[in-house]
């Protein structure tokens, strides 16, 4: 039972992310600098060498 | 509360005013838009005795402008933007290597009469090219303190803040006029302040850096012999087509050790929890979804280390601009420019900063091709598919006696893309009027690559791919797993369990649709996450396979070597290299072009030509052999 559990989380939450990364009235709107490369978590931590500047 | 102080950063694209703009705001930089446009505002707070903003403006040349970004840097500055007020003091930002070229812009910038400074930037490397600048005959030649600046250094900008806090105070205490500078300085050169012909301006430039600069005389000789030959129309395209065949070798050559160490260590760390934990969904959800989804795009790791290690050494090396500008004229025959080399050549690393850098691009049909193509120029996301596939079906044997074969393949891949991006330009480009827009270009000197910036660029991809396997990745591998694996088979199955699940019952739909390229189920569900990243197209086949075979051991590419004709892999290659890319370049390209209608087109034609390219190559490949 426990198994179940944990793995229906961890599905619901990669979900989530994936709604949030690619719905806009879900997810957090990004800095317009922003590509959408996935190379952070959050703007501030962006590592794209080509946008980290426009972040 | 008092009214902050704006200063604005203004000075020619690469000359550090980004790198400028960090070190002085602590990298505090807020983000938007200016009205109208898809040219990016960015500001930050000043950490000054008085409260300031600091303004960091789109690069330009002059204020005779070429293009969207140089036209909102020069609107700023005049207070042409709507709801954007006109920067209090200017900080002119120059290249100390290259005084003469700044130049221009800054004595351009004293006839507005504005407070203005000059910040001397990068004067590390102009000291170690052995120039050397009278600052304070500088600042009395062209009427503006000087600061010498080092960015990128920690302590490289404290006079520059200094003074800023002096102009901040002073400012506060005596609200500026037009045309007054704020500290007393000689007024020598107030005939400036005039309009004067470009002729005049250039021998005033001339004059001043004759009297004010001493650098070495000449460029080393090597440097023109190697010029003569790298530039060459023809020659310089052989030496640039061989370079790129020495990268594809050495991606495919140089990564194996790597790749199998890594190979290796996620194999066992499959074994291990196979071993201990128990039986049950969690263990599938671990070893099929986790461990098969992830480490096998993490597995191309080095593969990738190596592409961008080649492509830093070249642009460090100063051959990338010679690159750009040898490629102009037969560009120029395809409908685009030298200018749009350089997003094109992003576009290799990823195609939405490329994109985004065609702003730079002043043609706007110009602009619009070289967006259309961009996606063309095979991305890193998509390397892990063609090294699999390769690696399964291509051996891997010598040809010629120097060529490895599955280099020279991957080689065809990016060439593949390369000539149908030329294709496409041609016509799109056929019948139009163009304006001719000359390419201006600053060649840099030939230098030898640092190895820090090797390292922090190379730092800096490892980050973003380990980010990517580490969130999209993991999270389409979740997903995907839960749809391979439920629901599960029916008491009175017949076929393999997997095809009873969501994907295979959604991969069984889409087979009809891709059954004439050859595309078995498994390979139609792999396109489904890889509009979310390339590279899970591996993770997919990796989980699916997995699954269905119940067991994550095994090498995947001997695995679809069994399962997967000659024809259909190269039919999925060729799928690869046409098809649009991820959701993020879609999303980009309708932003970028700011039309719905061009982004749909844009979608429409890329799958058209992947749909007739893999068909094409499935249909030949089975013919002949």
């Amino acid at each position: 039972m426990w198994q179940e559990v944990i793995v229906g989380l961890c599905i619901l939450a990669a979900v989530i992310y994936l709604a949030r990364q690619w719905l806009p009235i879900l997810g957090k709107k990004p800095a317009p600098g922003c590509g959408g490369c996935g190379g952070c978590d959050t703007a501030k931590s962006c590592a794209n060498p080509a946008e980290k500047g426009l972040h | 509360m008092a009214k902050p102080i704006r200063f604005a950063l203004i000075g020619n694209p690469n000359c550090g005013k980004t790198s400028l703009f960090n070190r002085l705001t602590g990298a505090r930089a807020k983000v938007a838009n200016y009205p109208g446009v898809t040219v990016e505002r960015r500001s930050g707070p000043l950490d000054l005795p008085h409260p300031a903003e600091l303004l960091d403006l789109p690069g330009t040349y002059s204020l005779f402008v070429t293009s969207p970004d140089e036209q909102v840097a020069r609107d700023v500055i005049l207070g042409k933007i709507a709801g954007e007020a006109k920067p209090d003091v200017l900080i002119a930002v120059v290249d100390a290597t290259n005084l003469r070229l700044g130049l221009r812009l800054v004595m351009e910038l004293k006839t507005l009469n504005r407070p203005m400074l000059l910040a001397l930037n990068q004067m590390d490397a102009a000291r170690t090219r052995g120039i050397s600048i009278n600052t304070a005959g500088l600042a009395r030649a062209i009427g503006m303190p000087v600061i010498e600046t080092v960015a990128v250094n920690r302590h490289g900008t404290d006079d520059l803040r200094k003074l800023l806090a002096e102009y901040a105070e002073n400012c506060a205490q005596h609200p500026l006029e037009e045309g007054m500078q704020p500290l007393a300085l000689s007024r020598q050169i107030e005939e400036l302040s005039r309009e004067e012909s470009i002729e005049d301006l250039y021998s005033l430039i001339e004059t001043i850096v004759s009297e004010q600069v001493i650098q070495p005389s000449e460029l080393p000789r090597w440097q023109d012999r190697l010029d003569a030959v790298v530039m060459h129309p023809i020659l310089g395209l052989g030496v640039l087509f061989s370079i790129l065949l020495v990268v594809f070798q050495a991606v495919f050559a140089w990564a194996n050790p790597l790749m199998d160490f890594i190979k290796a260590g996620k194999d066992s760390l499959g074994e291990t929890v196979s071993f201990y934990m128990p039986a049950g969904i969690l263990k599938d959800f671990i070893v099929q979804g986790l461990i098969a989804g992830m480490g096998s795009v993490v597995v191309f790791l080095p593969q990738i280390i190596i592409l961008f290690f080649f492509i830093l050494v070249l642009e460090d090396t100063g051959y990338l601009t010679r690159a750009a500008f040898l490629l102009d004229r037969p560009m120029r025959g395809l409908g685009i420019s030298g200018r749009s080399f350089i997003p094109l050549l992003s576009s290799f690393a990823c195609a939405v900063p490329g994109i985004m850098s065609t702003r730079t691009i002043s043609d706007p049909r110009e602009r619009f091709i070289t967006i259309m193509i961009a996606p063309l120029m095979t991305c890193s996301a998509r390397l892990p598919v063609y090294a699999l596939i390769i690696g399964a079906f291509i051996p891997a044997q010598t040809v010629w006696g120097i060529f490895n074969l599955q280099g020279l393949t991957l080689f065809a891949l990016y060439f593949a893309g390369v000539v149908s991006a030329a294709v496409v330009a041609l016509i799109m480009r056929r019948n139009q009027a163009r304006e001719e827009f000359p390419l201006l270009l600053e060649l840099p000197c030939y230098r030898w690559p640092m190895a820090y910036h090797l390292f922090m660029g190379l730092k800096e991809r490892v980050v973003i791919f380990l980010r990517r396997v580490g969130t999209i990745i993991l999270a389409l591998s979740i997903v995907l797993w839960f749809l391979v694996s439920f629901p599960g088979a029916p008491a009175d199955a017949t076929r393999p369990a997997i095809e009873y699940s969501l994907a295979g019952q959604l991969g069984g739909f889409m087979q009809h649709l891709f059954a004439p390229l050859g595309f078995n189920w498994q390979m139609c569900i792999a396109l489904i996450p890889a509009m979310g990243a390339r590279e899970v197209a591996v993770s997919t086949l990796a989980t699916v396979y997995a699954v269905g075979e119940n067991s994550a051991e095994g090498a995947l590419g001997t695995t679809l070597s069994q399962a997967w004709s000659l024809p259909v892999a190269l039919a999925y290659l060729a799928w690869f290299v046409y098809a649009p890319q991820c959701i993020s370049t879609i999303a980009v390209v309708r932003r970028e072009t700011n039309s719905v209608k061009y982004t749909v087109f844009f979608a429409v034609y890329l799958l058209v030509l992947a749909y007739c390219a893999a068909w094409a190559t499935y249909s030949l490949a089975s013919w002949l052999l």
